[in-house]
């Protein structure tokens, strides 16, 4: 059963993932779960239910926006990064490892870091 | 090439279901089921290619998507969460824009006329028994000509133009944007700023500063001043009619050469997506695009000679569009 707080942790950090994947180069919905899948070398598999809204909400935001293309031969709503996007991103990862390193240093010497895993982070 | 899509009855199925679910407008319910769409095509055929078998490979894209109707839901509040924040932010610029055209017709109004919806100015003082019945061409000039005046700026006596966008925060993005288009400074004049005598700014280039600090940007329509948010300017459209007298041969390739010459990817039907309409109406060209584009069009005309830059402002022949 997924713990409640591994769920918390995994959402809260829903857009900064997805973010950051598309500041590499602008993607569609599957390419970029299976890059978010890759990247996370299997760990993180996030359902198309999850992410879909998800881009939706970003792309509402201003964060991100989307484009139909046919040029593959294939019809893909392709996501990129806005310039208000790449500002959110800069803040949140800012964020993010300043609250990484807070937390390390209050576990330091108290919690040992724990041997890399292979078990996955489920939504 | 185009690449055939797997058609699966499951899929198509759960799609039409959702569909019916999400109750968004017409136009989003089928963009957001196209888009899931070729996902499941992805996700199955990538399975398949994995060595799934076909009703596993189903069951494990449906599951991915969870049940549609919670699926729909949480889309409806993704939309519907920014249709909100967008009726929120509109409401604050319809009211700016309602007291900025308020004061500015208050001021416009020659005192000695009764109120009444008539444009005395632009026809010679019509008498009250043949009132002028106002357009939006009419209004939309006016407009722009209120645009075209010269202001003072007033901050502080003799405050050089240098440190008048100095105050502004942003000179980069002046300088970049605005300044040396609108006020045709160079690299090099930049830095001889101070010593340049400018004694006017228009009112349209102290408006493009001011609202590009906040990435907002303004466009007219029906003679009303809309501003918007800069990332929305190429999504909305605005229709703009420019009388023409031309033969039907040059009508005819003005019609060609205009979508070929001016933002060709903004005219053609794609998507659902709602482009650009290039209209002829008797004399008049109509044409429904976002606010670039009409300048772009305004400018092509104009140097085609089709339309003087300036136009005299009349009930007639009141649609030019001004140039950035």
């Amino acid at each position: 059963m997924t713990d409640r707080f591994e769920r918390d942790l995994l959402r809260g950090s829903l857009d900064l993932m997805v973010l950051s994947v598309l500041a590499e180069e602008p993607r569609y919905g599957y390419a970029l779960q299976q890059k978010i899948r890759e990247s996370s070398q299997d760990q993180i598999q996030l359902p198309a239910g999850t992410l879909y809204p998800l881009l939706h909400k970003l792309e509402n935001e201003g964060w991100i926006r989307s484009s139909w293309d046919e040029s593959t031969g294939r019809k893909r709503k392709w996501y990129e990064l806005t310039k208000s996007g790449k500002k959110r991103l800069e803040t949140q990862a800012s964020q993010w490892h300043r609250y990484v390193g807070t937390i390390r240093g209050l576990l330091d010497g108290i919690v040992p870091e724990p041997k890399a895993t292979r078990q996955g982070w489920n939504l | 090439m185009k690449v055939g899509r797997m058609k699966v009855a499951e899929f198509e199925s759960f799609l039409e279901q959702l569909q019916q679910q999400l109750r968004l407008s017409d136009q989003e319910d089928q963009a957001i089921v196209e888009e899931l769409r070729e996902h499941l095509s992805d996700q199955f055929e990538q399975l398949l290619r994995s060595g799934w078998e076909h009703q596993q490979a189903v069951q494990q894209c449906l599951a991915d998507l969870g049940a549609s109707d919670l699926l729909a839901k949480d889309l409806q509040q993704a939309n519907r969460w920014t249709q909100r924040q967008a009726r929120q932010q509109w409401y604050w610029v319809a009211a700016i824009c309602g007291l900025l055209i308020a004061v500015g017709v208050y001021r416009a109004w020659p005192a000695q006329t009764d109120f009444r919806w008539t444009l005395p100015g632009l026809s010679g003082h019509a008498p009250p028994s043949q009132p002028v019945p106002v357009t939006a061409a009419v209004l939309d000039q006016r407009l722009i000509q209120k645009l075209e005046q010269p202001i003072g700026y007033r901050t502080q006596e003799g405050l050089p133009l240098e440190e008048f966008l100095e105050q502004m925060q942003r000179v980069h993005q002046i300088q970049s944007h605005v300044a040396d288009r609108e006020l045709g400074f160079s690299e090099d004049s930049r830095t001889r700023l101070a010593s340049w005598d400018y004694p006017e700014i228009r009112l349209r280039t102290v408006l493009s500063l001011v609202l590009g600090q906040q990435d907002l940007t303004y466009s007219l329509q029906s003679g009303v001043l809309i501003i918007h948010l800069s990332e929305y300017q190429d999504r909305y459209l605005v229709s703009r009619t420019y009388p023409l007298s031309l033969p039907d041969h040059q009508w005819k390739h003005l019609k060609e050469v205009i979508p070929q010459c001016i933002a060709p990817d903004r005219w053609q039907e794609k998507q659902n997506r709602q482009l650009g309409v290039l209209k002829q109406l008797g004399q008049r060209l109509v044409v429904y695009n976002s606010w670039p584009v009409q300048e772009e069009v305004h400018q092509l005309l104009v140097e085609l000679d089709l339309i003087a830059e300036s136009t005299a402002p009349s009930a007639s022949n009141a649609a030019a569009v001004p140039t950035p």
